[in-house]
């Protein structure tokens, strides 16, 4: 090992890749923000590149209030693809990948549902971990007892796999995790609307901040806890009924028709999901104190699928630094689900 | 004097250090906006800027910066692409070598985040200890202690036989589900 070298800070210094001041960025730059954040008011300003992001897309979206038209029919051209398309039906699989990355968190499992006989698909949840330091196995929370979940937990270099598998019938939705229900309960899979009316009433309902009438009570609960604002619940009960296996074509179109009621339901047609295909984001948006969610379901207009579920969480601009010194920082990251479909 | 003339007295004096600390933390590319983001906050809680804004300024900066980029990361990033086209390229007459350059930059971003800090506080931002204290909200001697560790650390990672935890972090393969549904 080297002496401490009486030099090493000099050295440093002169790779420093920024020597002095920059010239000052244009002052019309900041201006512009001042101008549009006044102060101590409750929406400010997102951060930067978010903003600007934010900003390049706005000049796309609209919503569907009476001033101003609903862009090019997306949702319109998804409920026809919806009623004509006879893949959603057939249901031949998918793998929906969701990366979270808030803060220094970044986490990523997968859930991959696959048919698995006429009767059943299977739905497994996967996720890997950096192999424990200690000898204590793991101990799985405790789970719903739905029958027939398998898990396993499999060393793969320095990760370790943990996999849950289960089945589930035709005409149930796939609720992404086995522990979807309360430890003890002994409620049965969540059933799919086989009725349009239904599915669009059960839009409707959650559009207008209610539970729809019949709804699976462990559903509800987790879409209330989930969605930010009615909008944002709307948007994830619609994303589970057109995910879930062998719908019918008709609900699913019933589901984009009754989205498309929902006056605050906003439209961005020229997204694009974490794959860099092309999408239509239904967007809420939503503020709570100086957190701001941003909740998009992505969908192919010209499949009717879901191609993704975003969320994109930010702060406003020197919340942080005006918290309360107990209080730890808010965080500021997304949570994004893409579908990568068998066909 | 108007607030917002006070505010643009403030960005004309303080704008362009603000600018290059942004720089040497996540390069060019963002470098105005997090600038502006600054000033935002800055025009915000005029009430609360100092005197002597300048640290001021820099600690707002790099909760910016530590909030929106994952900045780590993103620094880790940026010094090893630089070390690397350093040492592609031939030393200046009067410059540290490029091997020279490459080396600590690749040192550089082989440390800890709060061990890079530091350094950059006190060497490429031209603080002394106290106002670089000031910027990261502890004690000078604090920061005294934490500059002499990372300076240490430092040496350790440029020292050629160093220890693998030392070295410059090797990409992990991309992870992917045991098998496909799609």
């Amino acid at each position: 090992m080297t002496t401490e070298s009486p030099d090493l800070l000099d050295r440093l210094r002169a790779a420093n890749i920024a020597v002095g001041d920059d010239p000052a960025p244009a002052w019309e730059h900041t201006r512009r923000r001042i101008t549009a954040s006044p102060r101590r008011s409750r929406r400010l300003l997102l951060a930067g590149g978010a903003a600007a992001a934010i900003a390049v897309t706005a000049s796309f979206v609209v919503t569907s209030r009476e001033d101003s038209p609903r862009p090019l029919g997306v949702l319109e051209a998804a409920a026809a693809t919806a009623a004509s398309n006879p893949q959603s039906a057939r249901f031949s699989g998918y793998t929906a990948e969701t990366r979270v990355e808030i803060g220094a968190f970044e986490d990523t499992t997968w859930q991959i549902v696959r048919p698995v006989s006429s009767t059943e698909f299977e739905g497994r949840l996967e996720s890997v971990r950096p192999v424990p330091k200690s000898a204590t196995p793991r101990v799985f929370p405790p789970v719903a007892p739905i029958d027939g979940v398998e898990r396993s937990s499999q060393r793969e270099g320095d990760q370790m796999r943990d996999v849950m598998r289960w089945r589930q019938p035709y005409g149930t939705m796939f609720q992404g995790t086995p522990n979807f229900f309360e430890p003890g309960s002994t409620e049965r899979p969540v059933t799919v609307p086989t009725d349009p009316d239904e599915a669009a009433a059960a839009v409707a309902a959650w559009a207008e901040g209610r539970v729809p009438a019949g709804a699976h009570p462990q559903l509800a609960r987790l879409i209330r806890e989930a969605g930010r604002s009615p909008i944002a619940e709307t948007l994830l009960y619609a994303e589970n009924v057109l995910t879930a296996p062998r719908v019918s074509p008709d609900v699913r179109a019933a589901v984009y028709r009754a989205l498309s009621r929902v006056p605050d339901v906003r439209v961005d047609p020229t997204a694009t999901d974490a794959l860099g295909r092309p999408a239509a984001a239904l967007i809420a948006t939503d503020d709570d104190g100086p957190t701001n969610t941003r909740t998009e379901l992505l969908i192919d207009p010209e499949t009717s699928r879901v191609l993704g579920e975003r969320h994109v969480f930010t702060v406003d601009p020197g919340a942080n630094e005006r918290r309360p010194a107990d209080e730890p920082p808010y965080g500021e990251g997304s949570e994004e689900t893409t579908y990568r479909y068998a066909d | 004097m108007h607030d917002e003339a006070q505010l643009e007295k403030l960005h004309r004096e303080h704008a362009g250090a603000v600018r290059a600390f942004v720089r040497r933390r996540v390069g060019d590319e963002d470098a105005d906006d997090v600038v502006a983001d600054v000033f935002v906050v800055a025009w915000r809680r005029l009430g609360d800027v100092p005197d002597d804004p300048r640290t001021w300024l820099l600690g707002v900066a790099r909760k910016l910066l530590a909030n929106r980029f994952r900045t780590a990361k993103r620094q880790r990033a940026l010094y090893e692409r630089l070390a690397r086209e350093a040492e592609r390229r031939p030393a200046y007459a009067d410059g540290p070598s490029m091997d020279e350059t490459g080396t600590l930059l690749r040192a550089l971003a082989s440390l800890r985040a709060r061990d890079r800090e530091v350094l950059l506080l006190v060497t490429w931002d031209g603080l002394s200890h106290a106002e670089a204290a000031q910027v990261l909200g502890v004690r000078p001697a604090t920061l005294t202690m934490r500059v002499h560790r990372a300076r240490r650390r430092l040496e350790r990672a440029i020292e050629p036989t160093a220890p693998p935890d030392a070295a410059a972090p090797t990409a992990t393969p991309a992870i992917q589900p045991s098998s496909s549904g799609a």
